[in-house]
């Protein structure tokens, strides 16, 4: 059994973090995002863990999110680090592949006339960087289907 | 029931007022979640956030959604069975950092997954017309399967 660590922000990024786990059945799951209270968790769940909420508008809770994430990936060291974003995931995949582990970015399904800024910065670090759009393939950016 | 949802980053008062506004005339039964915004509507329920429990009530509740292009609402909306109108917040009105969620409006509605609505006009046109508003794609529990094919093999 691989250990995955699927992370993503709360909002729109979870519920299509969600829609891909499906996927991960078999694993050792541990699910990271930034919600306050904990959210409803889906049975194959093995460990939650939360991290603080952060935007691109506040430098110091970027940067506190970023350790706690990279602390995390350190500590359980997986096998695969998923996400479908956004900030949030930059760190698990930056400090997963330190340790080893696949990465995969999915951008989200909102991102249609271009991949977002995290999505942007992540494609230097991932080993899969995926778009839910076709027309948005480019380079390693490829599409394999989307959350719906 | 008629639900309306701007999400849990920012207010969206054009998308509150435009509704508050069509309410007025109008005996169907809204609630609104309003998250902070200036404009206090006068003729629907609304609360400035939810629990997921009471968010979860309103949305099953509702037989129509109306929000701004959040994929959360979104999606949820499209796997429920709701009818789903959306308005985009815009970067000019200050409502989100760039236009994205117009874009996303404009993909969702040309694959017909929603109602788009871009102004008031877009708005009463649907509403005015509720009967005739049906969901328009139902879409399963999870992502489809080459992308799930795909993320087991890695």
């Amino acid at each position: 059994m691989k250990k995955v660590i699927a992370i993503s922000s709360q909002g729109g990024h979870w519920i299509q973090l969600k829609r891909i786990l499906p996927a991960l059945e078999k694993e050792r799951l541990i699910l990271v995002s930034t919600f306050t209270c904990r959210p409803i968790l889906p049975n194959n769940c093995f460990k939650y863990y939360s991290v603080q909420e952060a935007s691109r508008w506040n430098k110091m809770r970027l940067i506190k999110q970023f350790w706690q994430v990279g602390k995390i990936v350190w500590k359980e060291k997986p096998n695969k680090v998923i996400t479908t974003g956004a900030a949030v995931g930059i760190g698990a995949i930056i400090v997963g592949r330190l340790i080893g582990a696949k990465t995969v970015w999915i951008d989200s399904i909102a991102n249609f006339e271009q991949l977002s800024l995290s999505g942007k910065i992540a494609k230097y670090f991932a080993h899969y960087h995926l778009t839910q759009w076709p027309h948005l393939e480019k380079g390693k950016t490829i599409y394999k289907g989307a959350v719906i | 029931m008629i639900f309306i949802t701007v999400g849990t980053q920012a207010p969206f008062d054009r998308l509150i007022e435009l509704v508050d506004q069509w309410a007025c005339h109008s005996n169907m039964k809204c609630f609104a979640q309003t998250n902070k915004g200036k404009y206090i509507p006068k003729n629907i329920e609304h609360k400035e956030f939810l629990t997921e429990q009471e968010f979860n009530a309103h949305f099953n509740e509702a037989k129509i959604i109306i929000s701004h292009a959040g994929m959360g609402t979104i999606i949820s909306s499209l796997k429920n069975g709701k009818i789903l109108l959306t308005l985009p917040r815009l970067a000019e009105f200050k409502e989100h950092r760039n236009d994205h969620q117009y874009a996303t409006t404009k993909a969702f509605a040309q694959k017909e997954y929603i109602y788009p609505i871009y102004n008031e006009s877009d708005l009463l046109k649907h509403l005015n017309k509720l009967s005739q508003l049906k969901c328009l794609k139902q879409i399963g529990d999870h992502a489809d399967d080459d992308l799930l094919a795909f993320i087991k093999n890695i």
